[in-house]
């Protein structure tokens, strides 16, 4: 009996390692393209404030540096925090090529061949051009280098084994579907690029599953189970039209954080907008609202919306879009 | 008689709804409730004014930077005696292991809606040419008109959220807050700058210190 036991455990130890050593040597990835066009700071530094770089690896609560490294975010896996992206040669990301930079984002690989934690949204950018990110790179290389590294991630044994994840992205792993629609107007599609990608609004507002994965038959029915006890509400189209939201409304909402009722947003939503969403065009909010409006591209608003849009999504703020004051 | 007890009525079914909206408050917390809803709906009710979905009020837009200044400041923080979380309530206990943070939100607040009443008669948007205090040396930096690198520089380093080192005046953040909203007011006049101040302020308090929401 004894023997059995012991048998058992070896057989598990030696599936195990084997497993494992599998998993370590299984390559992930693929190279980047060896020439990017010339990238432009002013368009990468907007697509870095609308992806959510700035808001996540800025510790606002605590002052902290640009990029120098985020708040910490405690999920059901362990500690998160968003390391420093700063290009510091060696407490940030100053030592990386381009091509590393590429493959880090849009793959979630760092460096040395290691797969990053999807706490890291990656997902969401595969599907960024060369151009984005050359334009990416230009913005991150302007950030004064500020020498000190983020706290390690604070992970708990099995997930702290990274080889695991690979098994994670082989289950998991999508790029975003954001191809235009044809018949779709431009605010719609821009929307629809902006929702499914950059802006990952379903990071928060999908469930996810308990590995950590969205769940695709929840995308965007809410979410009661975010970091440091927030939650996410739905953001399915009737749920918008039957909350009171508009195309105008919700964009002005992205803008300065009022609900229809004249609340104004808490909770992760609040750093959403006042680090993201309000440093956006009023023509990209728009954009969002349109799509997250109509995700499936019908052409017609939720009937509750349609009689009571306003005009006033069209109306013109564009000198206010940069405005640092929210 | 009839109109009276009308009255009465009226007064009962306001009465019941707040408590209905509100189920479980009482006393100091279910009155630190109704001033947020009052907040609220004054805000509900200029929105749409600042978006322009509807004709700009001045006289509105002032009586309600009064009505928003009315219910912050101290007013507010004496709705929050230390450790009031009985019954019902959205209030972390946050607000008073950091009260300082608090009070100076609720009179960012106050600030901010005082001069939301003052500029209310100034529209909108704040006038082309208005400078708040007229000073011969303050205007330089708006002659000067920013060259196209710089204005780049600026525009990379507000999205990326730090300060670009050759611009020394009014974007400095991590000043002392009364600075800090000087500069900013002086930045700003119209009432829809004001109003996103506003709003800002009320968001941010949420976020620190208001449970259970978004």
């Amino acid at each position: 009996m004894r023997g059995l036991i012991r048998l058992a455990i070896a057989t598990g130890v030696v599936l195990g390692g084997t497993g494992a050593l599998s998993l370590h040597y299984w390559p992930i990835g693929e190279d980047a393209p060896a020439y990017f066009p010339k990238g432009d700071a002013v368009r990468g530094a907007y697509l870095a404030r609308a992806s959510g770089c700035v808001s996540c690896h800025t510790n606002f609560e605590e002052d902290g540096l640009a990029l120098a490294g985020g708040a910490p975010l405690d999920t059901p896996f362990g500690t998160f925090t968003p390391p420093n992206i700063t290009p510091h040669p060696d407490a940030g990301i100053g030592s990386w090529t381009i091509q590393d930079f590429a493959v880090a984002v849009r793959q979630g690989i760092s460096p040395d061949g290691k797969p990053y934690y999807p706490v890291f949204t990656y997902s969401f950018y595969a599907n960024f051009t060369d151009q984005e990110i050359a334009d990416l790179w230009e913005a991150f290389r302007d950030v004064p280098a500020v020498a000190q590294a983020a706290e390690e991630h604070d992970v708990g044994f099995p997930f702290s084994f990274r080889g695991g994840l690979k098994l994670w992205r082989a289950r998991y792993l999508e790029a975003p579907v954001d191809d235009a629609l044809m018949g779709m107007s431009d605010s719609w599609n821009r929307g629809r690029q902006l929702v499914e990608g950059p802006t990952h609004c379903a990071a928060c507002h999908t469930g996810r599953n308990l590995a950590g994965g969205l769940k695709a038959s929840e995308a965007f029915a809410g979410n009661d189970d975010l970091p440091g006890d927030n939650s996410a509400p739905s953001i399915l189209a009737p749920d918008l039209a039957a909350n009171g939201w508009t195309i105008a409304n919700l964009s002005y909402a992205l803008k300065l954080g009022i609900l229809p009722s004249g609340d104004a947003f808490g909770g992760s939503m609040a750093e959403v907008v006042t680090n993201g969403t309000s440093f956006l065009t009023d023509a990209d909010r728009t954009a969002i609202a349109t799509y997250l409006l109509d995700p499936d591209g019908t052409g017609a608003l939720p009937a509750q919306v349609a009689q009571d849009a306003p005009a006033a999504g069209t109306v013109d703020h564009s000198n206010m879009d940069m405005s640092p004051s929210n | 008689m009839n109109k009276k007890t009308g009255l009465f009525a009226a007064g009962l079914a306001v009465a019941a709804s707040a408590a209905l909206a509100h189920t479980g408050a009482t006393g100091v917390v279910l009155e630190r409730m109704q001033g947020m809803t009052a907040l609220r709906d004054v805000m509900r009710d200029l929105t749409p004014m600042m978006q322009g979905a509807v004709p700009y009020d001045a006289v509105a837009v002032s009586e309600a930077g009064y009505v928003i200044a009315s219910h912050s400041g101290e007013a507010m923080q004496k709705l929050f005696p230390t450790d009031s979380l009985m019954g019902v309530t959205y209030a972390k206990p946050d607000i008073w292991s950091d009260w300082q943070e608090f009070a100076s939100l609720s009179e960012e607040l106050r600030t901010y809606a005082e001069a939301l009443s003052s500029a209310a008669s100034a529209g909108l948007q704040a006038p082309e040419t208005m400078p708040m205090v007229m000073d011969d040396t303050a205007p330089e930096t708006a002659q000067t008109a920013p060259t196209p690198e710089s204005l780049r520089a600026q525009q990379v380093a507000n999205l990326m959220g730090f300060t670009p080192p050759e611009i020394e005046v009014g974007v400095t953040r991590r000043m002392s807050t009364d600075t800090l909203m000087a500069q900013s007011m002086q930045q700003m006049g119209g009432a829809e700058d004001i109003f996103a101040q506003i709003s800002g302020t009320c968001s941010a308090c949420h976020a620190k210190f208001r449970t259970g929401r978004n």
